[in-house]
Order: structure tokens, then C-alpha cells, then sequence
């Protein structure tokens, strides 16, 4: 149909003449402005996300690559009332049964580079402690994940130590502290002998930073036995901690049941808390002077 | 011929298909408008093509298509009430009212042909189809039209395929 015969041809120039009155183009200029504009906002987009990148990797960079601080062990501070504790050298003894605590919260296993070719490692463990003797102890590092598991460079776990002389009224009054930290160079260390001389116990649990001065009434089990040990449980990571004893034997109390040594497995009623180690019956820990070590992680 | 000339030629006839396609002179104005910008920093190859309007039209098309999808789909979600327009001309309304019916490709065709002056051989390469098909759809097309401003504005001011 040829176009002059189209009535819709004609309808179609109606509409045209009426709309292109009413259409006002904003311009080549906008559109300059408008591309101008997209470009910048782009290339600050692009800009703030590097710069975020940056930020991002120095952080990371940061957190796990820089946390070697220095890990040697903190000279232990003698609290200056305990000086009339006796300073007899203490006998020598055999370690005895490993005890653990975890230093954080689940461990967690990673490929690290710095470790080798992505050697695994891991970013939580515990502070477990190896051997005792007259020279002091030692604490090591132990991944509950896989047990033969490095820290992964730059993890490191600060294990809190302090010692306590016990009294007959069976309180314990702090007697030295110190810090060492555990962490892929070092996932061994000993902590160097610094307690009394007599019935001393050892601690391990959590969150010792801010070691109590005294302990109000000292937990030693039924008797006070060398080398024997007593678990207490840490309500903050809500994991156990042990409780060394060694030295030389306390006094039993004279009222004190016959003893039965506690295994490293007994549940401890869960209402104790690290430096709350309080008993229901202290007066069994009457008897004589109790000088007592302890070691929080 | 640089941007801003080419821009003053051809965005009024632009926008009046985009019109024509999509019943909404604002929006064919946007997405015209968002169409220039996307050809500005391409325009040192744009100005070499023989019609840089087809690749601004078929780029505001696609836009003015995406948006009308979007406005369904949100009009799907939420009751968006109408916004007050000035009341267009009777046979403007006829004619719109009439495209709006037809299928989204007859329309298209409708438009080149009758607002882009497009002979039905760029139709056909426009939207990729046959000559033969192209022809199909203007006449359906025009009956359809022609049957439609028949029945709402009577037979003497009915428009028909001769």
C-alpha cells in the first residue's frame, strides 16, 4: 500500500506533531556532565576499595604476623610479705601426669604459608606441663586438634604462673608470678623453680592475668599428697584445669578421711572459678604452714 | 559531525519512538537520555558507524524493555499509585492506547516503520527477522490499529486498511 494511501501514516504524523513540542532534550552537556560524573564516582569507588584493600592486608598482616613479641619468661616477682617463708630448697621430684589447659576457644587448624609449602597448623591449643623438678617446670605447647600440630606463625598463648604459701588457716598468700608465652618458636618452656619451699601445689587454668593475691581457702584434696594433682574446672572457657602438688607432704589434718588420690578425669563441682579455689571444710588444712605454687594459664 | 550535533539531530525523533514503544514520554526521555550517555564514551568509534542512531535507538530500547520489566515486577509487589499527567490529546490517546495492545515485536515494527521512516529491509535487520515476517507483522499490525481507533472513535474517524 503505497504510504500516501496509509491512514495510519497520517495518524502517526498527528501524534509526532503533537509530542515533539513537548519533548525538551536536556542537552548534549548533560550527558557530558553525567558521564564526567560516573567517572569519578568509579574511579573513587575503585580508589576506596584499594586503599580498603591495602588497610585490609596491613591488618591481617598485623594481626598474624606480628604478634612474636617477647615471649622469654617474665622474672618472677617474691611478694615481699612472704619473706620469712622458708628457703630450703625443695626435694627433687618426678614429673608427673600431664596437666592441660586450653588457651582460647576451639582450635582451629589452618594452611599457613610461613610454616612450609601450606604446612598446617593451628590458631588454638593448650599449655600442658610436661615435667616438675627442683629446678622448676616445664610447659608445653599441645594442639588438641591433631597433637602433632604446630601454633601457626604468629599465635601464641600467654600462660600465667604464680605461686602461693599456704597458711594453717588454710588461705594461701601469693608468693611470685610471672608470664610466659607459647607459640611456634617456642612451644616448649621452662618456667624457672620460684616457690616455697614446702607443700606447694601447682595451678593450671585460665585467665590468670590478674592474679589474685591471696586465695581464701586453699584447695588441696582430701590429703595433701607429692606430686598428686587436682582438677578444677575454668568457668570462663569451661574447660579443667589441674592443680599440682609437690614438695615436701603437708600435715594432714587430723580429722581428715582417709585419702583417696584423685584422678585427672574426677569432675570437680563447677562453682569454682580460678582464685576462688574455696572448700567447704578448710579447716582440714589447719595444721602447719603451707608454702603452695601455683600456675595460671 | 561530533556529539553534541549529532545529539541535538537525532534525540527528538529518539525519543519520539521510544514514545511510541513505551506510552510514557518521560520514561522514552529517560531512557533515550541514559542512552547518550552510554554512547559518549564510545563515541570515537560510534561516529564511524553509518548510523550511529541505530545503536542509540536499539541501546534505549533495551533500556526503555529492562525498565518495563522492572516496573512489572514491582508492580507485582506494591500498589504504586498513579501520578497526575497532563491529559494528552484525544487521537494521541487513540493511537497509544492502540500500540499498547499490539505484541511488543508488531509494535517495535510499527514504530520503525512509521516514526523511524525504517524500510522494512532495516527492520529486518534491526530486530533480525525476515523481510517476509516483518510484512506479516505490519499487517496484522495495521488491522489490528485500524480495527481499534474504529471502535473507539467511530466509523468516520476509523482508520483502515485499504
Amino acid at each position: 500500500m503505497p504510504d500516501e494511501l496509509d491512514p495510519l501514516r497520517s495518524a502517526f504524523e498527528q501524534v509526532r506533531a503533537s509530542v515533539l513540542p513537548s519533548i525538551r532534550p536536556p542537552g548534549a552537556d548533560r550527558v557530558t556532565a553525567t558521564v564526567r560524573r560516573r567517572r569519578t564516582v568509579r574511579s573513587s569507588v575503585a580508589g576506596f576499595a584499594a586503599v580498603l584493600m591495602v588497610l585490609l592486608g596491613v591488618w591481617v598482616v598485623g594481626a598474624h604476623g606480628d604478634r612474636h613479641g617477647p615471649p622469654s619468661t617474665e622474672p618472677s616477682s617474691p611478694v615481699p610479705s612472704l619473706s620469712v617463708l622458708p628457703s630450703v630448697p625443695p626435694p627433687s621430684l618426678s614429673a608427673g601426669p600431664s596437666a592441660t589447659i586450653t588457651a582460647g576457644a576451639g582450635p582451629t587448624v589452618t594452611h599457613h604459608p610461613a610454616g612450609g609449602a601450606g604446612s598446617p597448623c593451628v590458631t588454638d591449643g593448650i599449655a600442658e606441663m610436661v615435667s616438675m623438678g627442683s629446678q622448676g617446670w616445664q610447659i608445653q605447647f599441645f594442639p588438641v586438634q591433631d597433637g602433632n600440630l604446630a601454633p601457626c606463625p604468629g599465635y601464641r598463648i600467654p600462660v600465667y604462673w604464680a605461686t602461693y604459701s599456704l597458711k594453717p588457716d588454710g588461705t594461701g598468700t601469693l608468693y611470685a608470678k610471672g608470664t610466659i608465652y607459647l607459640d611456634a618458636q617456642h612451644i616448649r618452656r621452662s618456667v624457672p623453680y620460684r616457690a616455697p619451699a614446702t607443700c606447694a601445689t601447682v595451678f593450671i587454668g585460665h585467665d590468670w592475668s590478674s592474679t589474685p593475691g591471696t586465695l581464701s581457702a586453699y584447695v588441696m584434696g582430701d590429703t595433701f599428697q607429692q606430686n598428686s594433682r587436682q582438677p578444677f574446672w575454668d568457668h570462663k572457657h569451661d574447660l579443667p584445669g589441674v592443680q599440682w602438688d609437690r614438695f615436701q607432704p603437708c600435715p594432714s589434718p587430723p580429722t581428715a578421711p582417709p585419702s583417696r588420690p584423685r584422678h585427672r578425669h574426677d569432675p570437680e563441682p563447677r562453682d569454682r572459678a580460678p582464685g576462688d579455689l574455696r572448700r567447704s571444710s578448710p579447716a582440714r588444712l589447719s595444721t602447719g604452714t603451707h608454702p603452695t605454687l601455683g600456675i595460671g594459664v | 559531525m561530533d556529539f553534541a550535533e549529532f545529539y541535538a539531530a537525532t534525540f527528538r525523533g529518539l525519543c519520539m519512538q521510544l514514545y511510541a514503544y513505551t506510552g510514557d514520554l518521560a520514561s522514552a526521555q529517560d531512557v533515550v537520555q541514559e542512552a547518550f550517555c552510554r554512547a559518549l564514551p564510545r563515541w570515537s568509534a560510534l561516529s564511524k558507524y553509518d548510523d550511529p542512531a541505530a545503536w542509540v535507538r536499539k541501546v534505549a530500547w533495551n533500556l526503555a524493555t529492562s525498565r518495563w520489566r522492572q516496573l512489572r515486577h514491582l508492580a507485582g509487589l506494591t500498589h504504586l499509585p498513579d501520578e497526575p499527567i497532563e491529559a494528552p490529546k484525544v487521537e494521541r490517546v487513540d493511537l497509544m492506547n492502540a500500540l499498547a495492545t499490539l505484541p511488543a515485536r508488531q509494535r517495535q515494527a510499527v514504530v520503525l516503520h512509521y516514526l523511524a521512516d525504517t524500510s522494512i529491509a532495516e527492520i529486518s535487520a534491526i530486530t533480525g527477522t525476515s523481510e517476509g515476517t516483518i510484512k506479516s507483522w505490519l499487517h496484522r499490525a495495521r488491522a489490528s490499529l485500524a480495527d481499534q481507533l474504529t471502535v473507539q472513535d467511530g466509523p468516520s474517524k476509523g482508520v483502515r486498511d485499504a
